[in-house]
């Protein structure tokens, strides 16, 4: 575990003098690193704003371990993040490799960081096919894992027991597949 | 039965003793099966964490998003420029002097960023840690500095408050009073470790520790927000 592990437990129990010192030390840098690739103040701040985000939800359940640098994983995140926003706009103007310029390169640092940014794409990769299943599918998936008993997520539902389970499970292969198909996709 | 119902009845505990281990004879002989359990073991712990995450990350993005705004708001445009060009040169000449001033004085080593103590814009505020973050962030060192005392003495681990107590003792030009402070805060590992070693090497240097000075300023990281300052320093020592 790094010592920046820290920083995952103050973006899981929202410790504001943690996260003013997340802000404080890596904005001016990751900002000046987006604006050399064409990111204006507004897109860096989303960006480094929504990767914290997405690294409170990869640790969510309190069971991340981070290996690296807190630094090096946030800089790799924001830069995934602007390509794909980049990608979406379909702006061109950006001449230099994405790498240039500013990189954490201590030990194998990058290595780490990239399993974990890993991790977080494949999860969610997970989460984004989730919405393309049917209403029906969403709704029994996301409600059987917030309940306590499946027989009671039955009747809220309006469904008998045997149906929510043989559902769930129709439903739960058509994600799998989804999520199988396009890993091998990419 | 199909598998993806068979492993749901497996998880669900709803199969007979006999089908249970029908299917876990599978599960250790066949690795399509293997591969189906694991998968949507995988899928369901996925979907269970980011489902239960979602309330948290709304509560987190009100947190964040007034530091977003803070760190990122563009800088306000330049008044439109009017008035004779007179005016300009002699305020073009006034800039130089300051900046010229501001070069040439011998005390550049104080000239470092103070970021502002956080948590203490609320109203009503009665405790030591907030009052004195308060006059902290308004520049107002020697009325901060018996709050920040109290708050740091009251509570020893509250490195916040002994962090700003050091800063404004430094700030007070106490800086012998000021260098235990910072050493003991690089003892722990709290967020202020890292910025701690700049300002333990300003007092050793301010109370001609030079050995000393030397010795914190190199520990100070390549990343940290007082990096520059700490070269400078050691500049100086050199």
């Amino acid at each position: 575990m790094h010592t920046d592990q820290r920083y995952i437990e103050a973006l899981r129990k929202n410790d504001s003098v943690l996260l003013s010192e997340i802000y404080r030390k890596y904005a001016p840098s990751i900002t000046a690193y987006l604006k050399s690739k064409g990111a204006d103040t507004e897109e860096c701040g989303d960006i480094f704003q929504e990767s914290l985000i997405d690294i409170f939800k990869l640790a969510a359940d309190g069971k991340f371990v981070l290996t690296c640098p807190f630094e090096a994983f946030l800089l790799l995140i924001c830069k995934r993040k602007w390509i794909n926003l980049l990608k979406k706009k379909s702006r061109s103007g950006v001449t230099k490799s994405l790498d240039d310029g500013y990189q954490y390169l201590k030990d194998n640092t990058d290595a780490e960081a990239s399993a974990h940014a890993q991790q977080m794409e494949q999860e969610a990769l997970v989460m984004e096919l989730l919405e393309q299943l049917s209403e029906r599918c969403r709704e029994i998936i996301r409600a059987s894992y917030l309940s306590d008993s499946q027989q009671k997520l039955a009747e809220q539902l309006g469904v008998s027991y045997a149906y929510l389970r043989k559902k769930k499970s129709i439903c739960m292969s058509e994600l799998i597949e989804l999520v199988n198909h396009n890993r091998h996709q990419s | 039965m199909n598998l993806y119902e068979q492993i749901e009845a497996y998880i669900s505990d709803t199969l007979s003793p006999e089908e249970r281990s029908d299917f876990e004879r599978r599960l250790a002989q066949e690795p399509d099966v293997r591969k189906a359990y694991e998968d949507w073991l995988y899928t369901e712990a996925v979907v269970q964490k980011h489902e239960a995450a979602a309330a948290g990350a709304a509560q987190l993005r009100a947190v964040l998003e007034p530091l977003t705004r803070e760190h990122f708001r563009e800088k306000a445009a330049a008044a439109p420029r009017t008035g004779r060009v007179r005016k300009l040169v002699f305020a073009a000449v006034a800039v130089a002097a300051v900046l010229l001033l501001f070069v040439l004085t011998p005390a550049s080593i104080d000239r470092y960023p103070v970021t502002p103590m956080p948590n203490v814009v609320v109203r009503g505020a009665t405790d030591h840690g907030k009052e004195g973050g308060q006059l902290f962030n308004d520049q107002q060192y020697q009325a901060a500095l018996p709050h920040l005392k109290a708050a740091a003495d009251g509570n020893p681990e509250d490195v916040m408050a002994a962090f700003y107590y050091g800063v404004c003792l430094l700030k007070t030009e106490q800086p012998g009073t000021a260098l235990p402070v910072f050493e003991k805060l690089l003892q722990s590992s709290s967020a202020y470790q890292e910025d701690s070693y700049f300002f333990a090497a300003l007092c050793a240097y301010k109370t001609g520790h030079q050995e000393l000075a030397k010795k914190y300023a190199t520990a100070v990281p390549s990343n940290n927000l007082y990096h520059k300052n700490a070269v400078r320093l050691l500049k100086k020592l050199d």
